[in-house]
């Protein structure tokens, strides 16, 4: 379930993927954060990286009774944390009983990959995409954050059953057949006449109507 | 006719609630030490609110915070922008986002020991957001790069007053100062480019959009009640900065004050491929940007309006003969006339700061 061009090199993507996304995170007070936070924020970054010109790492993702997962994402994760790339601050098991740990980024360790990622301009254009996602994506309480990825506009499709693929960007459009994308567009249509949103506006935008839903 | 785009899960209805609820965000886009120091002083404006007295408040933002925080002794505050706890007489190191801080445990007893106690600290180059509490009005001070670089600072505005044009004007003025002068100013930052060879005067294209960006930065940090927003660059090259506030109207309904329309002119002799730019044609946008101005302000029924002239042309002519065509109209319908000059090296800067110049 890849978008992300040559398969061979999708888990190196991942990688370099994730140890931006924890940046970013880091950044703006958003670790240590744990794992079902991770693959929510992960979810919203491939769901909302067109409105960046970015592809999504993943352009699709399994509908379950919780929310997103990316095993691929969490292959890589355990590869950071086993190479040193990545601190498990907390590791436990949460009320059902479901191992659950923390992360954070090993900045020593990983200082020398993110400087090289520093020099490439799509990388550089997505770690701004990151933490403008990781600046609202911390606004939602802590233990809503993977509710807020289930409330998502494509996730919560109402058309896509729980065990169907929820298809943002593998066989559609990562624009218009992306239900995430649309309806950040939408706020154009609600803004006072003269005002053109940018697009960190629009992904704001979109991010407050997720934690208005997660928090309800 | 064309199926309407697929909203998924979410109705129109929210996506509308939304808009009206939430408007613009200020805080889209802008960097994470304009985002850190409008936090602040929302923190600050409540504190205030609360009766806090004392002498400084310093705030230091970081970006690996726990990490940080091991620079000397520290009190985890989880709370701290819930804006219950007094904010005075302490050093705090925090996050753009606020979502949790620290209380660094610094010896100090005045204003000259606590800066001293941050670089021994090794927290001289950290953001800083330093909040003056000695008068009636806490008055703030933003240090983008650190109190080491203590040139290199603007203040900030707490209050949810007006903005006046001499507050307005050095706020623009500090901008420049630490933005625009020197084409190595320009590009400190690694901030998008307003020169494409500063030697031979060739700009970038629509520089006013460069500058507009990150004056739109800079401006969000010093008026941090107000909000901003920047209307798009068109092809004539305009490039508009919007100040408001939201309040609540006598009738007890929300409302929005325009304050300030600032139109942007980047005044150039030169164009971005390296041709000539016809004579007149500065004069021209001045005088367009001073129409674009009034006619902004009357439709967005705001209270001033300033034109803000980026001149980069190879010679100073200065305010006087810059603005001469259009002086007088401008003092009519009460619009300031501002221009800044953008030197093409260091050397010329220097030279014009009259440093050698005998008494």
């Amino acid at each position: 379930m890849t978008v992300a061009g040559e398969p061979q090199l999708l888990p190196t993507l991942i990688r370099s993927r994730l140890l931006q996304m924890l940046t970013s995170l880091e950044r703006v007070g958003g670790t240590p954060i744990d794992n079902r936070s991770l693959h929510a924020f992960a979810f919203f970054a491939n769901v909302l990286s067109p409105l960046w010109d970015l592809h999504p790492l993943e352009g699709s993702v399994l509908k379950e009774s919780g929310a997103p997962y990316f095993p691929a994402l969490q292959r890589e994760l355990d590869y950071l944390v086993g190479q040193g790339f990545v601190t498990v601050v907390s590791l436990g098991r949460d009320s059902t009983g479901e191992l659950n740990a923390s992360f954070r980024l090993a900045r020593d360790r990983s200082r020398s990959v993110l400087e090289a990622l520093e020099v490439l301009p799509d990388e550089v254009s997505a770690l701004g995409f990151l933490t403008e996602l990781a600046d609202a994506f911390v606004e939602i309480r802590p233990d809503r954050r993977d509710d807020a990825a289930v409330a998502d506009a494509a996730y919560s499709d109402p058309a896509i059953a729980e065990g169907r693929i929820v298809d943002f960007a593998e066989w559609v459009s990562p624009t218009k057949g992306n239900a995430a994308w649309n309806t950040a567009q939408q706020f154009q249509k609600y803004v006072p006449a003269g005002t053109t949103l940018s697009r960190a506006e629009k992904l704001v935008m979109y991010m407050r109507l997720m934690k208005r839903r997660a928090h309800g | 006719m064309a199926n309407p785009p697929s909203l998924g899960g979410v109705s129109p209805v929210e996506i509308e609630n939304i808009a009206e609820d939430v408007g613009p965000p200020t805080v889209a886009g802008s960097s994470l030490t304009t985002r850190f120091s409008r936090r602040v002083s929302a923190l600050v404006a409540a504190r205030a609110g609360q009766g806090d007295t004392g002498q400084f408040s310093i705030f230091l933002q970081s970006e690996a915070l726990f990490d940080d925080a091991q620079c000397c002794a520290h009190a985890e505050a989880p709370l701290l922008a819930n804006g219950a706890d007094p904010v005075t007489d302490k050093v705090w190191l925090s996050t753009a986002s606020l979502s949790t801080s620290f209380e660094l445990l610094l010896q100090w007893s005045d204003q000259a020991t606590l800066f001293q106690a941050l670089r021994d600290a090794g927290l001289g180059g950290f953001p800083a957001v330093v909040v003056d509490w000695r008068t009636s009005v806490p008055l703030g001070r933003l240090y983008p790069r650190g109190i080491e670089e203590h040139e290199d600072s603007q203040a900030i505005l707490f209050t949810e007053t007006p903005i006046t044009p001499a507050q307005m004007k050095e706020a623009l003025d500090s901008f420049y100062e630490r933005s625009l002068r020197t084409p190595y100013k320009i590009t400190e930052g690694h901030a998008k480019r307003i020169w494409k060879e500063a030697g031979q005067g060739i700009p970038e294209f629509r520089p006013e959009e460069a500058i507009q960006g990150r004056l739109l930065d800079s401006l969000k940090a010093a008026f941090a009640k107000h909000d901003l927003h920047a209307e798009p660059i068109t092809d004539d090259g305009r490039a508009d900065i919007i100040v408001y506030m939201k309040t609540i109207s006598a009738g007890g309904l929300p409302a929005v004050i325009n304050e300030w329309v600032l139109e942007l002119k980047a005044l150039t002799d030169k164009t971005h491929t390296g041709n000539d730019v016809p004579p007149g044609k500065a004069s021209a946008a001045v005088y367009g940007g001073l129409e674009q101005a009034i006619g902004y302000r009357t439709q967005l029924n705001a209270l001033q309006a300033a034109v803000c002239c980026y001149d980069m042309r190879a010679n100073d002519c200065g305010d006087e003969a810059c603005f001469a065509h259009v002086k007088q109209e401008a003092a009519h319908h009460n619009v300031p006339l501002w221009r800044w000059y953008l030197f093409r090296s260091t050397s010329a800067s220097r030279a014009a700061k009259g440093y050698l110049t005998s008494a």
